[in-house]
């Protein structure tokens, strides 16, 4: 028998939550609501309960990473090329 | 039972791996926290809100004793309203007329303002956390003056903050005398984005802000098709629909001119073997528009079809960014009676020519010098008649004076909020100069068909008119015909430099004006001065010019460049023998103003 902490095996309404906290994550992993994504990613990631939302988790700081890279390719390029 | 092979985990080992999972994960979570902390909050942008200059803005051409109102505003130093301001203002007026070697002083000028010295008020408490132009019932870093001018001339506001003694100045203003027939000068921002797209605001924001505080005359909001929640026929939310009521809601007549607008966006390069390049701004001339998208309509010409068969308005379309390597033009799509402007600047930089000597603001991931097709000059080789504008293209939610060029870009929490939260761009927007006989959607349409226009960067607004053998730009379709090629063609220029300044104790002035001849540097006049009035005569012979750097692909055709998808004749990309001429102004801030091109048209 697995242990709880790898277990998948979740109730209904603790599928429904996570799935939930998921979606709400990725809505506000755009640049300027991303606290409310970083926490949602960082609440999935810190739990026990089920290794698939672990994933997803990642998956949630994954777009935050991408999202917050081209921000700095813009912010890269904004500051070498104005000249006023 | 356990094999050999499997490895027997002591409790310790175990408790050590949970413990090194748990610091990776808290690692990734203060690491992804950290950058958004650098990245979007900025501590001075945050707590900054003081006095800085002043921004003072009058009509650009009124009549001998008119009524107007003259606006001014205190600008923090991420041009912002700063909110807070009490400070004291007087107002004086500096005044000259033309001449025919250029200008003199003018005195004894009769002029009205309904308070010369006066004291802002304010209840903004917000600093910089809340806009001062949403907050009523004090001045709050803006005031309106009412003003009438009895000489005619050209005049500039001088306001002097009285506590500091800096000294700022206005727009010129141009004072027509009473009954005289003039055009009047309008500006406008008409390539902005919400956050219906990819932009910052809600679109009644956006166009609040246009009117109320960047002070246009007309504007457009042009958000991405592709964005809108609505593919095809299924309409969600209705929100394209909400996006056109917004625009209309917002038209006055004589006041403010909202045009319906959408800009179409190539996006699936890649993915399908569409066009890549060519983002196209549509300007319709009434009050609704068909939906269409890169999802529906693959490339121009499907769109233009489209649009010829499933609405009976007017509309007009053209490309911008042209320059940039990730979505650049393809003028192979050319189409004279749609395609009537090209948009020469905005905040991605200047599409005017690859050649960087020749751009002092080259496009973000601009393609290289030895490229060729994509810009601004090459279309004019190609024998495209375009006229030249600039907008912001904001995404900033600033329609008409973006600020991503201040130190205040891509701050989360800068107003109106963004939900994409990134700006795209570098540098100030640009602005649209139009001249028109009164100020409704039809006649602004209709001035932009005709090219009556001129661009100008950032917030300026600088008076331009251009005009070869005494034609101006978009007279008789911009074109001037003459007997021969050898017949002597007589330019004539006047520029009057905005008064602007973010340094009271620098005056601005024009510092070059530059004169390009079938796309290439012909003439530049080192100025100095805050009016260039000048008359210039061009004897040489007339040669026209084309477009010769087509390729030849695979499929056997011939391509603008290598980009492209719609095959040309690369016989017919020239002038067919005709010259053109269109100017360039520099002024001391660094801030460059178009007007142009003319065609000179040999007709032997």
């Amino acid at each position: 028998m697995q242990s709880s902490s790898t277990s998948d095996f979740l109730s209904k309404r603790m599928k429904i939550t996570y799935s939930l906290v998921f979606i709400i994550g990725l809505s506000f992993s755009y640049a300027t609501f991303m606290p409310i994504g970083i926490g949602c990613a960082s609440y999935l990631v810190l739990q026990k309960k089920s290794r698939h939302f672990v994933i997803l988790g990642l998956v949630l700081f994954l777009l935050q990473i991408l999202v917050l890279s081209i921000n700095l390719s813009t912010w890269l390029d904004s500051n070498f090329l104005n000249p006023v | 039972m356990k094999t050999s092979k499997e490895k027997i985990k002591l409790p310790s080992q175990k408790a050590f791996k949970s413990k090194l999972v748990f610091i990776g994960k808290l690692s990734l979570i203060l690491f992804v926290s950290i950058s958004w902390l650098c990245f979007y909050i900025k501590i001075d942008v945050l707590a900054h809100n003081e006095y800085h200059n002043l921004w003072i803005h009058s009509p650009s051409i009124v009549e001998e004793d008119e009524p107007f109102n003259i606006t001014v505003e205190v600008w923090d130093k991420f041009e912002r309203l700063s909110g807070a301001y009490t400070g004291e203002v007087q107002i004086q007026l500096e005044s000259y007329q033309l001449n025919a070697t250029g200008y003199e002083p003018l005195g004894g000028v009769n002029w009205t303002v309904s308070e010369s010295n006066f004291e802002f008020t304010s209840n903004h408490a917000w600093g910089a956390l809340y806009p001062a132009y949403l907050v009523e019932g004090a001045d709050n870093g803006k005031r309106n003056f009412n003003v009438s001018i009895s000489t005619p001339g050209v005049h500039y506001f001088q306001v002097t903050d009285l506590d500091t003694g800096d000294v700022f100045r206005s727009n010129p203003v141009i004072v027509k005398p009473a009954g005289s027939t003039f055009e009047r000068l309008y500006w406008g921002d008409i390539h902005a984005h919400s956050y219906y797209s990819d932009g910052s605001g809600h679109p009644s924001e956006v166009y609040k802000f246009a009117r109320d505080v960047a002070l246009l005359d007309f504007a457009a909001l042009t958000d991405h098709a592709e964005m809108f929640p609505q593919m095809s026929t299924l309409e969600l939310f209705n929100k394209f629909q909400d996006y056109i009521r917004i625009t209309n809601s917002f038209y006055e007549e004589g006041k403010f001119a909202t045009l319906v607008a959408l800009e179409w966006t190539p996006l699936l390069t890649g993915v399908r073997s569409y066009l890549a390049t060519q983002h196209t701004n549509f300007y319709f001339r009434g009050n609704d528009m068909p939906f269409f998208s890169t999802f529906t309509h693959f490339n121009p010409d499907d769109i233009y079809q489209y649009l010829e068969e499933n609405t009976n308005d007017q509309f007009m379309a053209w490309t911008h960014h042209v320059l940039r390597s990730d979505y650049g033009s393809d003028f192979g799509f050319y189409n004279e009676s749609i395609n009537r402007m090209i948009e020469i600047y905005s905040e991605h930089g200047s599409g005017e020519t690859v050649n960087t000597s020749l751009n002092p603001y080259p496009t973000i991931h601009t393609y290289d010098e030895n490229t060729h097709g994509y810009s601004v000059q090459d279309a004019l080789r190609m024998g495209q008649k375009l006229g030249i504008m600039a907008s912001s293209d904001s995404h900033d939610g600033r329609m008409g004076h973006n600020i991503v060029h201040t130190g205040a870009r891509g701050a989360a929490h800068v107003y109106p909020l963004s939900i994409a939260g990134y700006n795209l761009g570098a540098y100030p927007g640009g602005l649209t100069g139009l001249y028109a006989s009164v100020l409704n959607r039809t006649q602004i349409y209709d001035s932009l068909y005709s090219r009556s226009a001129y661009a100008s960067m950032w917030v300026t607004r600088p008076i331009m008119n251009f005009t070869i053998n005494g034609v101006s730009v978009s007279e008789n379709d911009s074109t001037v015909v003459v007997p021969d090629v050898n017949t002597t063609r007589t330019l004539e220029i006047t520029i009057i430099v905005d008064g602007i300044s973010l340094n009271p104790g620098i005056r601005t002035n024009i510092s070059k004006v530059e004169i390009f001849k079938n796309s290439e540097l012909w003439r530049t006049e080192v100025v100095n001065d805050i009016i260039y009035h000048q008359t210039i005569n061009d004897s040489t012979t007339i040669t026209g010019t084309s477009y010769d750097h087509c390729i030849q692909k695979a499929d056997g055709n011939w391509y603008v460049h290598e980009d492209s998808i719609k095959p040309v004749n690369p016989a017919l990309l020239n002038t067919n023998g005709t010259d053109y001429y269109y100017v360039r102004m520099t002024d001391t801030n660094g801030i460059l103003g178009w007007i142009g091109p003319i065609w000179v048209d040999p007709l032997a």
